[in-house]
């Protein structure tokens, strides 16, 4: 039998059983409808997440940022769990050293309200970044963070320069007595990690501000050792060279890290893979100087999570410079892995909650069939009597179960993109920013927030476990609708 | 006679004939000869119509018997049976219910394994087909007819009588043309787009003929195909049966218990506890 005619001989069991069938399609459709819908809602907020993400990149960093580059967030795994070793602390709270202040401005023992802008402003006042090699600051990276990139007065606090931000405890536990950070003065604690900056450091510390001149083929290493950065500021000559200012911004949100070992303790500069991007001339500088890089600097850029620090230092074969992307970046815990994360544990729900409905509702269509196979029981004697064979009538049975199937599947997207377009319409802000963590860092978002995505693959990969589920319901009963005994089912009533 | 009856005749006498009680039984006398003359004339089917069988010989069975065990009771449903039928014969199976002619009916159509025996259909040793090759075999060589016919009513009439060419993978043009021909025959073309239940029982049965018939089968197994209509529905359906044996040679075995349909046939066999009694 031609598929479109046992298509058609199974149209007609959907006819004879149209409560049956409506009933088992209904709940075939509303068990699919919450998989579908949370595949369509996270398709949407990966899509939004990352028009998001790169609106901020865009706004903030001055630069093209390709969709290459932005593959890059969300293409490793492998540091996924790097980010425990780090420990809570880190997550929102830790004390960063974003430079040296200037105590002739900057009250150390003043409570400010950091989560105030106006706050941040008179922070930061002052710390020219020409003016300090390394801010320190007690402020809260996630709030700076925000000012930093949400601020309209990023060009003329730092320069146009993006700032250093080094975290007090990945260095702190190379300090003599680290009890003294527990000092209850932030003057205090600020002259002691200074000192011991110092006495680690010594002059190697002025290496913690990098600078580069692009014209030049070869990085002047001497360069930082013979000029005094006290007396750094814009006007200087040497200052006007600087195109360049490698970052560390550390946050529980940043992806990258920077090690430079260039002296005898290592420094931790975490970077944000987003401030690398942005800063594509110096990443199209460290590409064509990567052997340069490699031999008259000490500048890696790596993370690796199975090692402790010092054994990773120490451990050169480990430093290379990673040529896959054409840049020097490493993934961590991205907001975007993040989100993914949250997105993953929900989809997961649903998917159970999901599974549950789609098997009550298999077995709903195992019922109906099973009826129907028991209603027809003359009609495949006749069918068999006028030449069916046994696969013609498992065939009838199979078909319309797929039918069934199918259809729920279209009454499922349908509805589903209904109720999708209507959330994101009515509540898609507020429900992104409460699922996607760490999203409203990013900038003011300039696009409505359309969270319906179209998650073509998993449609297809639901549409065939559809399928399949309803051979499997419609087995039993198509098997003993073909093992039928004909001359029995001939003298059915 | 019932009293009520009595009153309405007398009165019916009184008030049309003015009490001319001759008149009235004449009347009634040729009213009741009228009838009996349209009866017997739609009972009437020349056996001339019917074609003539040939030599060779369609259908032989020899030796056949079949047991059905309940339990540790066996019944023989049909013993010792031999029987030849010869090509373009129109034969009538008759006898009592329980006297195996629905058995012997399914053995030939290969619904049913004799107990032992040979079943020779058309060149078919159909005892030993496995069960694909008995339903190719049906679809190929017999058609069926059924005593209530059997239309899927969810499907049209043309579809209907296209079913068993749905089972032989014939294309839909080629069926189209089948079909619209078979209906043409029978006068029916105009229903084509109807469901079943839009037509009459005689309607249907003539559908389920052409059904049996669309496959151009060598042999037509009819079962009881005038039990559901009456009288006069189920002659037409009989001529119909003796055009198709006369025009297209087509063997038929009806199994009937009205001797008045079986009597049409060249043939009557009568059936009685398993055996063949009169052939």
């Amino acid at each position: 039998m031609k598929i479109i005619d046992g298509l058609r001989l199974s149209t007609t069991k959907i006819m004879q059983k149209k409560g049956g069938s409506c009933l088992s399609g209904c709940i075939i459709g509303f068990g699919l409808i919450t998989l579908i819908l949370s595949l369509i809602i996270g398709k949407g907020f990966q899509r939004t997440f990352k028009s998001l993400y790169r609106d901020s990149l865009y706004k903030n960093y001055y630069a093209q940022v390709s969709e290459t580059d932005l593959e890059l967030f969300d293409s490793t795994d492998k540091y996924k769990n790097t980010y425990q070793n780090y420990g809570e602390k880190n997550l929102y709270s830790e004390i960063s050293i974003l430079g040296y202040a200037n105590e002739n401005t900057y009250d150390f023992d003043k409570d400010y309200d950091l989560q105030s802008n106006s706050t941040y402003q008179t922070c930061l006042d002052g710390y020219k970044i020409d003016d300090a090699e390394v801010f320190i600051t007690f402020v809260d990276e996630i709030f700076l963070e925000d000012y930093l990139y949400k601020t309209s007065e990023f060009d003329n606090d730092f320069n146009g320069k993006i700032p250093i931000l080094v975290s007090v405890n990945s260095i702190t536990q190379y300090f003599d007595d680290p009890e003294k950070l527990n000092s209850s003065s932030n003057k205090e604690k600020f002259e002691y990690i200074k000192s011991q900056l110092d006495k680690f450091w010594g002059e190697e510390y002025k290496l913690k501000l990098y600078k580069f001149k692009q014209s030049e083929s070869k990085i002047p290493v001497d360069y930082y050792d013979s000029y005094d950065y006290s007396t750094l500021d814009k006007d200087d000559e040497i200052a006007n060279d600087i195109e360049f200012v490698i970052v560390g911004f550390y946050s529980s949100m940043d992806v990258g890290s920077v090690y430079n070992y260039h002296g005898e303790m290592p420094i931790d500069a975490y970077v944000p893979k987003s401030y690398l991007y942005g800063s594509n001339k110096l990443n199209n500088f460290l590409v064509k100087n990567e052997d340069n890089i490699l031999s008259n600097t000490t500048l890696v850029f790596e993370f690796d999570s199975k090692k402790n620090r010092t054994d990773a230092i120490n451990d050169t074969s480990e430093y290379k410079i990673s040529k896959m992307y054409g840049n020097y970046l490493f993934e961590r815990n991205s907001p975007y892995q993040m989100f993914s994360e949250s997105l993953n544990i929900l989809q997961k729900i649903v998917l159970v909650i999901g599974g549950i409905m789609l098997s009550v509702a298999e077995v709903i269509l195992l019922i109906t069939v099973s009826k129907l196979v028991k209603d027809s029981t003359k009609e495949i004697g006749v069918f068999r009597a006028v030449g069916a064979q046994q696969k013609d009538i498992r065939n009838i049975f199979f078909n319309y179960a797929s039918m069934i199937s199918l259809a729920g599947l279209v009454i499922a997207v349908v509805l589903a993109y209904l109720i999708a377009i209507t959330i994101s319409v009515l509540w898609g802000e507020n429900l992104f920013y409460s699922i996607a963590i760490g999203g409203n860092n990013f900038s003011p978002n300039s696009h409505p927030f359309v969270l319906v995505g179209f998650p073509i693959l998993e449609l297809m990969i639901i549409a065939i476990i559809s399928y399949t589920l309803g051979c499997i319901a419609s087995f039993f009963p198509a098997r003993k609708a073909s093992k039928m005994d004909v001359v029995k089912a001939l003298k059915e009533e | 006679m019932n009293p009520s009856l009595v009153d309405e005749i007398q009165k019916e006498v009184l008030t049309k004939y003015n009490g001319d009680v001759d008149q009235f039984f004449n009347d009634i006398k040729q009213l009741f000869l009228t009838s009996q003359s349209e009866i017997t004339q739609n009972n009437t089917l020349s056996k001339t119509k019917l074609g003539k069988p040939k030599d060779e010989i369609i259908v032989e069975v020899k030796n056949l018997s079949k047991e059905y065990k309940i339990g540790s009771e066996v019944t023989n449903a049909l013993q010792n049976v031999n029987l030849s039928i010869k090509k373009g014969e129109m034969v009538a199976i008759m006898g009592p219910s329980g006297s195996g002619k629905s058995t012997f009916l399914n053995i030939l159509a290969g619904l049913e394994k004799p107990t032992s025996g040979s079943t020779n259909v058309a060149g078919y040793d159909v005892a030993r087909l496995t069960d694909n090759q008995a339903s190719q075999f049906r679809n190929r060589v017999l058609g069926f007819i059924f005593q209530f016919f059997y239309l899927q009513p969810f499907l049209r009439i043309r579809e209907n009588v296209e079913i068993p060419l749905f089972f032989a993978d014939i294309p839909k043009s080629k069926r189209y043309i089948k079909s619209r021909k078979l209906l043409k025959d029978v006068g029916l073309e105009a229903k084509e787009k109807h469901l079943p239940k839009h037509l009459s029982g005689g309607q249907m049965q003539r559908i389920a003929i052409i059904r049996a018939l669309i496959n151009e089968p060598q042999i037509i197994l009819a079962d009881e195909p005038t039990g559901n209509l009456d009288r006069k529905t189920g002659n037409e359906v009989m001529n119909l049966l003796a055009d198709i044996n006369r025009e297209s040679g087509t063997t038929i075995i009806i199994v009937t218990h009205d001797e008045k349909i079986a009597e049409q046939a060249h043939r009557i066999i009568q059936f009685e506890d398993g055996k063949i009694v009169t052939k």
